[in-house]
């Protein structure tokens, strides 16, 4: 340790630090340009240069090294003319205009000039004259507005050990770019973005960014697409350790179902994968299912957080995600819960919807049991009429009974014999029921329900399913994969159609339909059909399906007040799940309509920690599992890195999965799941880069 | 015994000390006594706790190469005193660093530099990534092999106007190496002095990369200065704004100058502009590179205001400043210089005088090389009264 002292100010420094750091972190601000915190000193712009006394001349704080008694003077007539001439010549080689540029209001080197103040109008401006690069995914290079600090190069090389970016000299301009510029991703580009995090100008931009999204969440987008906001890129790694126990808690400290997760979530994060601008989008919902499938629970299991007794009543009504997410958290912040089912088990649509050729039923038994065993209570077969009467027993009273009631259309025939809901045959072919199928089988919808339906009526023994839905092959909202695979079982998928009427007197004899030309939605999103003339066609069959939708089984004799179809109306879906009766909340499916598992378990947390408040609690529910993670920011080349493809799940034929409920999707192999991780940009590392630190952000400066 | 054999026969003390007592100057980026600048390097390889090293090069700023004539004639002596610089600081890692078009000349030199453990390649010095190495100019390591051998003579490298390099003895003045007669200035390493710069030792003349070079009344010094700066340009790795940004600035006022468009500030900015890049860059090149202009301007102000004031180059160089007619006295009507004249400037009949349109004339000098006659004129002053119709020759009046 020495003392040195900047402008009069001493400072206690550590030996041999660099004298900008040293200021900086001390609230001195020097200006710098070509220094960045987590970069090696350059030297280059001169932005930083100081006087040092006894010696002769200027010399760059960012290169000094402190030495006891050393007296330093930012702003001596001398430095500040070096300086101005310094950012004068420097902006020589850069646009003139700022407005037009999309860092405008961000740019490190316009608050410079605003600081500096450098004279204008002495020197010959040139225009670098290069064609910005817009072919690379992800990142833009518009090597004009590029002063040469040189951050993205030694980010790229030091930081990274990528080494991509190098300095290039074309004629007589030194500009940044790969070698024979040839595009990022056959240089070996990783994509994490470290180049355009320290670029000070616009001249490494991000193609993603745009300012209605948040930085952070832009930058890490399955984040911050995960409605529970699963810290993805951190398990990622975890897995691509081998360390499946600490993934594992990291995905617990957000949701208590990650193997049911890992076998069923619709996985939003994939669509926002960064990676599928490269290449393909990370296989993100396999290697949860690898992990969850690998695990001991090591970090979870008796560990986490316990609340002591709270002596309070909770009485959660459904067993699905959404209740028992709520209900293990209600629990872990000392509440007594009990869960109340209608049905013999709990997991609702996860176990009565989602058939058990997707998701084992065992599974669900395996998680919810780690649920029941943090002292929650559950009832089965228990169905709650009167949520109000609860009251008497219960301080607070959570609805979850999601969507139970298959929607039917109104339209002719629709009460013919043979015509099924989904619910119901989804729900009937899980417990083993007779469904009422028959042999040829028309399923009306285009959903994943919709396909779950015509799958498991496959596997029941159906001779021909055909599936019609009114949206055009492109735009129907099933997963890719469910209908290709659905195809591949034989099953005829019949897009862009309506649905006339179910012919038949007494029992059904079939469907009439129309093609439909156009589909779209008016200004007050009612649906404008326009069907092809003369397309009326026929198919014949036994049975209907209707899988146009499901509501909560539920009427206002419940005494809570309703919302749009059917749904238990909440003062706000996101902010506040109180109902129309005090001490009664609700969550899930039954207040936003079908969405999701991973949507059901991020309401249940939010439920659980308002209720928790209600309560008397503090509503922190949050749980720090996974032991810490210091990622190497070192992530080195990899030749080919771009151009790495998505591992695929190993997945049976159709001739050998469509007469049966078996599994069929066996996720991606070991001998795949470390190549799968290792695709990952770790868009999350960047966050860990040092911010720039601006002369607005220094109170002295401000002042002067 | 070579002189490699001989420092190996003694310790690695006893040749630091014979390095000392030799006084050799370091002729590279830190101009002084050699044993002063190894001592240095091993104190910063300490502090930044890297590796030390040697590494032989060319200043970074000399864009004329005379220098490494020293290496062509003798390559296994400026391995030796590499290998000599090695031993003293006792280090392994040595290099040698040629400018980056010699490609050819390191992978000749790749065979005899392995045996003494030298990696050869091209390319500028970069001083960042080479922090607690000595950087030594290759005419140095010369130096020491030549003392080891007990050959050492303190001299300077010159090559004068271009010819072969060759080692001139501490104390000869700069007048005994060349012809001053009709000298209007003299290139002395990076700067343009006076005549009478002449007088002067070679070892105070600051001749670092051995370029000797009179200019006589037919160079102009605003031309020479600006072909200079843009060598440098051609030469700068562009990654320090004061080189990169300064180079550009400086080169482009005396661009001006020469064309007719100089202004009177471009005086005063090329003398702060080049001033400040003296101390703004960590290598030769920014810091070097500057004193052409800096001195050219200062010891040549008449030529300047020439320029920029009269708009006259008065060597008759610039060919923007100059004018260039057909002598009709004297222009015989062969039609050579219509032949060659590379923009068809020149318009003739056999047996006419021939008339020359300047507005797309370059000025090249083909039509007055290939006119036996001597009839075409590049002047400085007015062109005087000439044919603007098909004339006979002679019949001219």
């Amino acid at each position: 340790m020495g003392v040195i002292t900047i402008d009069g100010i001493r400072l206690e420094v550590e030996d041999g630090k660099n004298v900008l750091e040293c200021a900086l972190e001390n609230g001195i601000y020097i200006p710098h340009l070509c220094h960045h915190k987590d970069l090696n000193p350059l030297g280059s712009c001169r932005m930083c240069i100081v006087e040092v006394e006894g010696h002769e001349g200027v010399t760059p704080a960012c290169t000094l090294k402190a030495k006891d008694g050393m007296v330093i003077k930012t702003k001596t007539p001398e430095v500040t003319r070096l300086r101005m001439l310094a950012l004068e010549l420097l902006l020589a080689g850069h646009p003139e205009d700022c407005s037009t540029c999309p860092k405008y209001g961000n740019c490190e080197l316009q608050m410079l000039i605003q600081y500096i103040g450098p004279k204008t109008g002495r020197l010959k401006m040139r225009a670098k004259g290069f064609k910005p690069e817009e072919g690379n995914p992800l990142i833009l290079h518009d090597m004009n507005r590029c002063v040469l600090c040189g951050r993205c190069v030694r980010a790229c090389n030091e930081l990274r050990g990528v080494k991509v970016l190098q300095y290039q000299k074309k004629e007589l301009e030194t500009y940044v770019g790969t070698l024979h510029n040839r595009l990022l991703i056959d240089s070996d580009c990783r994509f994490c973005g470290a180049c355009a995090e320290v670029c000070p100008t616009g001249t490494i931009r991000d193609k993603l960014m745009n300012s209605e999204v948040k930085k952070e969440d832009a930058i890490v987008p399955c984040r911050a697409a995960c409605p529970a906001h699963t810290d993805i890129p951190r398990y990622i790694r975890f897995v691509k350790e081998g360390n499946y126990d600490a993934a594992v808690a990291v995905i617990r400290e957000k949701a208590p179902f990650p193997k049911v997760l890992g076998y069923i979530c619709t996985h939003v994060c994939e669509l926002e994968c960064k990676r599928k601008e490269v290449s393909q989008a990370m296989s993100i919902r396999n290697i949860k299912r690898y992990a969850a499938e690998h695990e001991t629970g090591l970090y979870w299991k008796g560990k986490g957080k316990q609340l002591p007794d709270t002596g309070k009543k909770v009485c959660v009504v459904g067993g699905g995600p959404a209740g028992l997410t709520a209900a293990y958290y209600l629990r872990k912040q000392g509440h007594d819960v009990t869960v109340k089912e209608a049905l013999p088990t709990v997991g609702g649509m996860m176990a009565y919807g989602i058939p058990s050729y997707r998701l084992p039923r065992e599974i669900i038994a395996e998680e919810a049991k780690v649920i029941e065993e943090a002292g929650v209570k559950m009832e089965v077969n228990t169905r709650v009429e009167n949520p109000v009467e609860l009251l008497k027993e219960y301080d607070a009273v959570l609805m979850t009974i999601g969507g139970h009631k298959g929607v039917r259309l109104p339209m002719a025939g629709n009460d013919l014999d043979g015509v099924l809901l989904n619910i119901d045959f989804l729900r009937n072919a899980s417990l083993g029921k007779e469904t009422g199928m028959g042999k040829r089988v028309i399923v009306l919808g285009g959903g994943n329900v919709a396909f779950d339906c015509a799958r498991t009526a496959k596997r029941l023994g159906a001779e021909e399913i055909h599936l019609a839905c009114l949206e055009a092959r492109d735009v129907m909202t099933a997963d890719d994969e469910e209908i290709e695979q659905a195809q591949e079982e034989g099953i005829f998928v019949h897009p862009a159609q309506t649905f006339e009427r179910i012919t038949g007197e007494g029992h059904v004899t079939g469907v009439d339909f129309m093609n439909v030309k156009s589909f779209t939605f008016d200004e007050n999103r009612r649906a404008i059909i326009q069907k092809e003339e003369g397309s009326e066609h026929h198919i014949d069959g036994d049975t209907v399906i209707f899988a146009t939708g499901q509501r909560p089984d539920l009427t206002e004799d419940c005494g809570l007040k309703l919302g749009r179809a059917n749904s238990i109306a909440v003062k706000d879906m996101d902010t506040d799940k109180s109902t129309s009766v005090e001490g009664i909340f609700a969550a899930g499916d039954v207040i936003y309509g079908t969405k999701s598992v991973i949507m059901a378990i991020e309401s249940g947390r939010q439920a659980a920690s308002q209720i928790d408040r209600y309560l008397g609690g503090d509503g922190d529910i949050s749980e720090s599992l996974a032991p810490e993670q210091n990622p190497d920011p070192w992530i080195g080349r990899v030749e080919g890195f771009g151009y790495q493809q998505r591992k695929q799940p190993q997945v049976d034929g159709a001739a050998e999965r469509q007469d049966n409920f078996g599994l069929f999707d066996h996720g991606i192999c070991d001998g795949d799941i470390c190549g799968e991780t290792s695709r990952c940009l770790q868009c999350d590392l960047r966050l860990k880069i040092s911010k720039p630190r601006l002369w607005g952000d220094f109170a002295e400066s401000k002042e002067a | 015994m070579s002189a490699y054999e001989n420092a190996k026969t003694m310790s690695r003390e006893d040749v630091m000390e014979k390095i000392a007592a030799l006084t050799i100057q370091e002729a590279g980026l830190c101009a002084g006594p050699l044993a002063d600048r190894l001592a240095a390097s091993l104190a910063e390889a300490e502090e930044e706790k890297k590796e030390t090293g040697i590494v032989a090069a060319l200043n970074n700023a000399d864009t004329d190469y005379v220098l490494l004539e020293v290496l062509k004639n003798d390559p296994e002596k400026v391995l030796q005193g590499i290998a000599i610089a090695a031993m003293a600081i006792g280090t392994e890692n040595k290099t040698l660093c040629l400018p980056e078009r010699e490609t050819e000349l390191a992978d000749s030199l790749a065979q005899l530099a392995s045996n003494y453990h030298v990696e050869v390649m091209t390319g500028l010095v970069n001083l960042r990534a080479n922090k607690g190495r000595a950087i030594i100019h290759m005419v140095t390591a010369a130096d020491l092999a030549d003392a080891f051998a007990g050959e050492y003579v303190p001299g300077v490298y010159v090559s004068v106007n271009g010819e072969a390099v060759k080692k001139v003895p501490n104390g000869t003045r700069v007048g005994e190496l060349a012809d001053m007669t009709d000298a209007k200035a003299l290139i002395l390493g990076y700067s343009m002095c006076r005549p009478d710069a002449a007088g002067l030792a070679v070892e105070e003349a600051g001749i670092t990369n051995g370029v000797v070079k009179v200019l006589t009344s037919h160079s102009c010094v605003v031309d020479e200065t600006e072909k200079r700066l843009m060598a440098s340009r051609k030469q700068s790795c562009g990654k320090c704004v004061f080189c990169r940004e300064g180079l550009i600035q400086l080169q482009y006022m005396q661009k001006e100058i020469t064309e007719g468009r100089g202004k009177g500030d471009f005086v005063d900015l090329t003398k702060e502009i080049g001033e400040a890049m003296c101390f703004s860059t960590p290598c030769t090149l920014g810091q070097n590179s500057s004193k052409i202009a800096l001195t050219a301007m200062e010891n040549f102000p008449a030529e300047y205001e020439a320029h920029i004031k009269k708009k006259k180059c008065p060597s008759a160089v610039c060919t923007k400043l100059v004018n260039i007619y057909i002598d009709p006295k004297h222009c015989n009507g062969c039609g050579a210089c219509e032949t060659v004249c590379p923009y068809d400037c020149i318009e003739g009949q056999p047996g006419y005088i021939h008339m020359l349109d300047d507005f797309d004339c370059t000025k090249c000098g083909k039509c007055t090389e290939v006119c036996e006659t001597g009839a075409i004129v590049i002047t400085t002053g007015r062109v005087p009264r000439v044919p603007y119709r098909l004339t006979k020759v002679g019949r001219f009046r």
